[in-house]
């Protein structure tokens, strides 16, 4: 175990900067960014003006050359009046957007499919020059589309993080078809909105739904639950129907079959989600789980950033969305939580894990040494891809397919880690639904991101 | 933040976009070489221009490193001026063709695999990110530019195969110059175009048409910038305006008289060896 923990220890990711030069650079770049954003020539307007002086100065007034001294005007001429138009359109919009009221179509979205949010903007389309769009700054997002509705452009958004979000951040972009000036700005949108991770192929997973079944071991600590096999002394108030007769017979003594304390049918399930990088498609699966009641009847749930354990399944459904802003130690709550459920009884342990390494591999490993019986860790993943499928001189030329999703390697030194751990890790290719693997093999290491 | 590359227009809009722009790439190359290779090669420099856009933009689309794209260019563009060089050099192909059809040959197919090069180059590049487009726009500005160089410094009345026929109709080359300095910033500007629907591409390009026609109009009337050495205050040299329309501020072109501008020596010495080479060569 010690050797395992050595190998677990050294996967954590290095820090290249201390945490206070880490904020002090994030908040120049972020200074930097708005101040690039108010500034209203592009790389190529600046490149335009730097040909357009040049062709008037330098050719235009100095030689009389009437070709590019046109051109210089030209150049000038468009840039000028793109920058007035592109600025002009971009404060009244900003004005208009702070008076403006929107209203969302739906309170609840999901990750991974384009849905209309009931957000608009004026098209434009009488205004020559002037193209706008806007991209979501926060919670994370890919606007699809902006389809022209009656003048308006109308927004259909792919989230792709899940959690409950008090507002939304867009960033507002006014730019001239030529490419040669833009003005971006910011637009905060009022909600709360819940995103809910999309199940994807997960909706009817073999694997979740016997978790809590099958056979497993007898245990003096399990419940009084499998065959009566057991004997013990008869005691006043025990059914005659129990009484091994033929032991009485030879012995004199009543003896009673009883059932035998195993842990084969764990009535309890709890189960743990650990926040973390790519945890995504892992939320996926625990809402899948909860949804699906495939944590048998007697179930508590609780996950990072909250790991008070519950019941409710409302409650565990916001669990899963609320683990999406943790911020600490994934994986920390784990000890809490089980605290608080193990003195209950005996219980089947589901642990829903990132599939990237962290300080929760810290977590498992003093949760195994205490804890009898295997811990199964369910892990899902969108697309899994191989950074060093390609060769060297490939990678000089090419930029390098599928790098959404998680790295093979990452995904195999997990579940190594586990293994050595003696947790039972089933692997879940969220857009299939399809089981990949466990923790010694792993199939099909390229996917499309869902 | 990273510039937007352009977004890839579909269906027939999109296929039009790209004819129209891997024609202005053709007509670019063209002119470029129309002043210093022969008549084949301008023809040949069209269509290496055109299908090397053509072959830009799908090679943009691919996921060819940028930088692959600038050194294998680089690489290429070095090949073709061995392979010039050793067409020229060489024997073989000028006992086969004889030493000027060699040599048509040789800067025919240089000017077809340079102009297919350099633009499916520019193309995949301002493709991916736009400040490349700048590229395109200058080879547009370079191209022109360099075809009407000797009407430069007030010598309207050159370049002379122009200027002439011109004056002959009795109209002012002036007008000329700034029309084709238009058509180049249309043209210039027109690969930058970043727009998908075809009715605002149009109407866009109307609104840059309308400017550069209000360039091309109010240039004489607000008046032409003086000749460098009026400005300075000296008097008017040889190569200095004389009987043209447009010097000072004037409210509309003068028409000129059909006489020709006196030449300077050094340009009658050249005038009179090209043609006595002309005479050599038939």
């Amino acid at each position: 175990m010690a050797v395992a923990w050595h190998d677990i220890a050294s996967m954590r990711p290095p820090t290249a900067l201390p945490g206070p030069a880490k904020g002090a650079m994030a908040r120049v770049r972020r200074v930097a960014r708005r101040a690039a954003d108010l500034w209203p020539l592009t790389a190529l307007g600046m490149a335009l003006a730097t040909v357009a002086s040049v062709a008037l100065v330098s050719f235009g007034f100095k030689k009389l050359d009437l070709i590019l001294l046109v051109l210089g005007y030209g150049g000038a001429g468009l840039l000028a009046i793109s920058t007035v138009l592109v600025a002009s359109t971009a404060l009244g919009l900003w004005l208009w957007l702070g008076r403006a009221p929107f209203r969302w179509s739906t309170s609840t979205f999901e990750t991974g499919a384009p849905l209309p949010t009931g957000f608009s903007l004026p098209s434009l389309w009488w205004l020559p020059l002037v193209q706008v769009r806007w991209t979501w700054v926060s919670p994370d997002a890919a606007v699809a589309d902006h389809v022209v509705e009656r003048g308006r452009l109308r927004e259909r958004v792919t989230l792709r993080q899940r959690g409950i979000f008090p507002s939304v951040t867009r960033r507002v972009v006014v730019r001239d078809a030529f490419g040669l000036s833009r003005i971006a700005f910011r637009h905060r949108q009022p909600g709360p909105i819940e995103v809910l991770p999309h199940l994807g192929g997960i909706r009817r997973l073999q694997v979740l739904t016997s978790l809590t079944g099958g056979e497993e071991y007898p245990h003096p600590m399990g419940l009084e639950d499998g065959d009566r096999v057991e004997l013990r002394r008869y005691v006043p108030g025990d059914s005659a129907r129990f009484i091994h007769w033929k032991v009485f017979g030879r012995t004199r003594k009543l003896m009673v079959r009883t059932p035998e304390r195993a842990l084969s049918r764990a009535r309890r399930t709890v189960a743990y989600l650990v926040a973390g990088a790519d945890d995504e498609a892992t939320a996926a699966a625990a809402r899948a789980a909860i949804e699906e009641e495939a944590l048998a009847m007697d179930w508590q749930f609780a996950a990072d950033g909250s790991s008070d354990a519950t019941s409710d399944r409302s409650e565990a459904l916001h669990k899963v969305l609320t683990s999406s802003g943790f911020a600490g130690r994934s994986g920390s709550g784990m000890k809490r939580f089980l605290a608080e459920v193990d003195p209950r009884g005996p219980a089947a342990l589901v642990v829903f894990a990132p599939p990237t390494t962290g300080s929760w591999l810290d977590e498992m490993r003093s949760l195994t040494t205490r804890r009898y019986g295997r811990v199964r860790v369910v892990i899902a993943v969108d697309a899994v891809y191989d950074p060093h499928a390609q060769s060297r001189w490939r990678r000089w030329f090419f930029t390098p397919v599928g790098s959404s999703g998680v790295a093979r390697g990452d995904l195999e030194r997990v579940g190594r880690a586990l293994g050595k751990l003696r947790c039972e890790v089933v692997i879940i290719d969220r857009v299939s639904g399809r089981v990949l693997g466990d923790a010694r093999h792993l199939d099909s290491p390229r996917r499309r991101a869902a | 933040m990273r510039a937007t590359a352009q977004p890839v227009s579909v269906g027939v809009v999109g296929a039009l976009a790209e004819l129209g722009r891997s024609t202005i790439h053709g007509l670019g190359w063209s002119v470029l070489v129309a002043t210093m290779a022969p008549s084949g090669s301008v023809v040949a420099a069209f269509f290496g221009g055109f299908g090397g856009c053509l072959i830009g933009a799908k090679l943009g689309r691919t996921r060819l490193r940028t930088s692959a794209v600038v050194v294998g260019a680089i690489l290429l563009i070095a090949m073709v001026a061995l392979l010039r060089s050793s067409l020229t050099h060489g024997s073989v192909l000028a006992a086969a063709l004889g030493p000027v059809g060699a040599l048509r040959f040789a800067g025919t197919l240089t000017a077809l695999l340079s102009a297919t090069i350099a633009s499916a180059a520019m193309r995949a590049c301002s493709t991916r990110r736009a400040l490349f487009a700048v590229f395109e726009l200058l080879l547009i500005a370079v191209a022109f530019a360099q075809l009407f160089i000797p009407h430069r410094h007030g010598a309207i009345n050159r370049p002379f195969y122009l200027a002439d026929w011109i004056i002959a109709l009795g109209w002012d080359p002036t007008w000329l110059f700034l029309f084709m300095g238009g058509t180049a910033t249309v043209f210039g500007l027109v690969l930058l175009l970043r727009e998908q629907r075809f009715g605002r591409a149009v109407v866009n390009l109307g609104v840059v048409a309308l400017l550069l026609a209000m360039i091309v109009v109010a240039t004489p009337m607000v008046g032409m910038p003086p000749p460098a050495g009026r400005r300075r205050g000296a008097r008017s040299s040889s190569r200095s305006v004389q009987g043209h329309g447009w010097q000072g501020r004037e409210t509309r072109p003068r028409r000129v008289c059909r006489q020709r501008a006196p030449v300077p020596e050094q340009v009658q010495h050249r005038r009179v060896s090209r043609s006595s080479r002309s005479r050599a060569l038939s």
